[in-house]
């Protein structure tokens, strides 16, 4: 009985956790939910905390990072494979989160809904070191110097705020976000340098 | 344009926090399935329509949008073009009545199929419909002025009956 576990085991299908992301997004394409399903559990994270990065708002975070799935489900089968699905479906979430801040822009609604930062914040070592360290102002706790950051972001450009969301946030390179956002690396680079500097003049109270 | 990366270093360390910005606990433990139960719930309620087609395709791929707005413009603007064209080449045409004379083609320049043949337009019936007809020609031969020689003055009355 157990000589023969192995071999049970090898022929068993495998869980759709390890199956590979283009069966996956071809066994979607077929019209199986399970799979596309796998799909949205690997990426969901990743979309929704950009996602809430760029609108800073929880519910309307959700909200497009639920659509985007949807409508990337909807146009599946016109997806060939040039790119990862990840970046496709990255690229669904980021135009559509861009229409919706430029309606939002419109309708003059910006009020942010940020959450407390998780427990492990506190033992970032560069956070750490930042707080105690490099700011002047020795009052200032994390939180202070997280809420002045994200007023700071949202003055940002939203295609600004996308590439310092994207690079160093969320640690993508140059390349995948020229692919997301559709651009060559050299605009992605002086988009990076020139939202850092926005970034850096409006924080340099906290940054010497 | 220098963008060392040690120019940054503060605020790539300050950006790092936002890492930690999180959802409320347990927030994508039902994300997915909240995704597919709206799809289950879209493929049960209506069914796919050609727009739903192509508004999917253009979120997913904006050049295809911009191409496909582009490309219309083009027919729209193609179309009014023509229309314009159109129109122009009506107003140039004489109409029937109007001050414009219908200028006989000159008979040596044309082909022989080309000209007027008033023999055969006479056999078909069709000679004196033609607005290039030589009925013309033919009828010049009797037609003759008055000249000043034989002009003659003659007194005219007229009456009306009842009056």
């Amino acid at each position: 009985m157990l000589d023969a576990l192995p071999a049970t085991l090898s022929e068993a299908p495998p869980v759709l956790e390890q199956v590979d992301e283009r069966v996956l997004v071809r066994r979607a394409q077929e019209g199986e939910l399970a799979a596309y399903d796998e799909l949205v559990k690997r990426y969901q994270e990743r979309i929704y905390a950009t996602l809430y990065h760029m609108t800073a708002n929880h519910e309307d975070a959700h909200d497009l990072a639920q659509e985007a799935f949807i409508k990337a489900f909807r146009a599946l089968k016109s997806f060939k494979g040039d790119s990862s699905f990840f970046t496709w479906v990255y690229r669904i979430a980021v135009n559509k989160t861009i229409n919706f801040l430029k309606q939002r822009k419109n309708r003059g609604q910006g009020q942010m809904s940020l959450n407390d930062l998780d427990f492990n914040a506190e033992h970032d070592p560069d956070l750490v070191a930042l707080v105690s360290e490099k700011t002047p102002r020795r009052d200032l706790n994390l939180a202070e110097l997280q809420e002045k950051l994200n007023a700071a972001m949202q003055k940002l450009s939203d295609v600004h705020r996308l590439v310092v969301t994207l690079h160093d946030v969320q640690g993508m390179s140059h390349e995948e976000i020229s692919k997301i956002m559709d651009c060559n690396t050299g605009t992605v680079r002086s988009r990076l340098f020139y939202a850092r500097q926005q970034l850096q003049a409006y924080l340099s109270d906290y940054l010497k | 344009m220098s963008s060392a990366p040690e120019d940054f270093e503060n605020l790539r360390r300050l950006l790092a926090c936002k890492r930690h910005e999180v959802p409320p606990p347990g927030y994508f433990y039902r994300f997915s399935d909240r995704v597919i139960a709206s799809i289950e719930d879209e493929n049960a309620r209506r069914p796919s329509t050609w727009r739903e087609w192509i508004a999917a395709r253009f979120d997913a791929r904006p050049f295809w949008a911009c191409a496909y707005g582009f490309a219309v413009s083009s027919l729209l603007l193609m179309g009014f073009r023509l229309s314009q064209m159109f129109e122009a080449e009506a107003a140039s045409v004489p109409s029937p009545g109007g001050p414009w004379v219908a200028l006989e083609p000159d008979q040596n320049n044309l082909s022989s199929s080309q000209r007027f043949q008033p023999q055969l337009a006479h056999a078909a019936g069709l000679a004196s419909f033609s607005s290039i007809s030589p009925e013309i020609e033919a009828a010049s031969q009797s037609i003759h002025f008055p000249t000043r020689s034989n002009l003659r003055v003659q007194p005219a009355s007229f009456s009306f009956s009842g009056h």
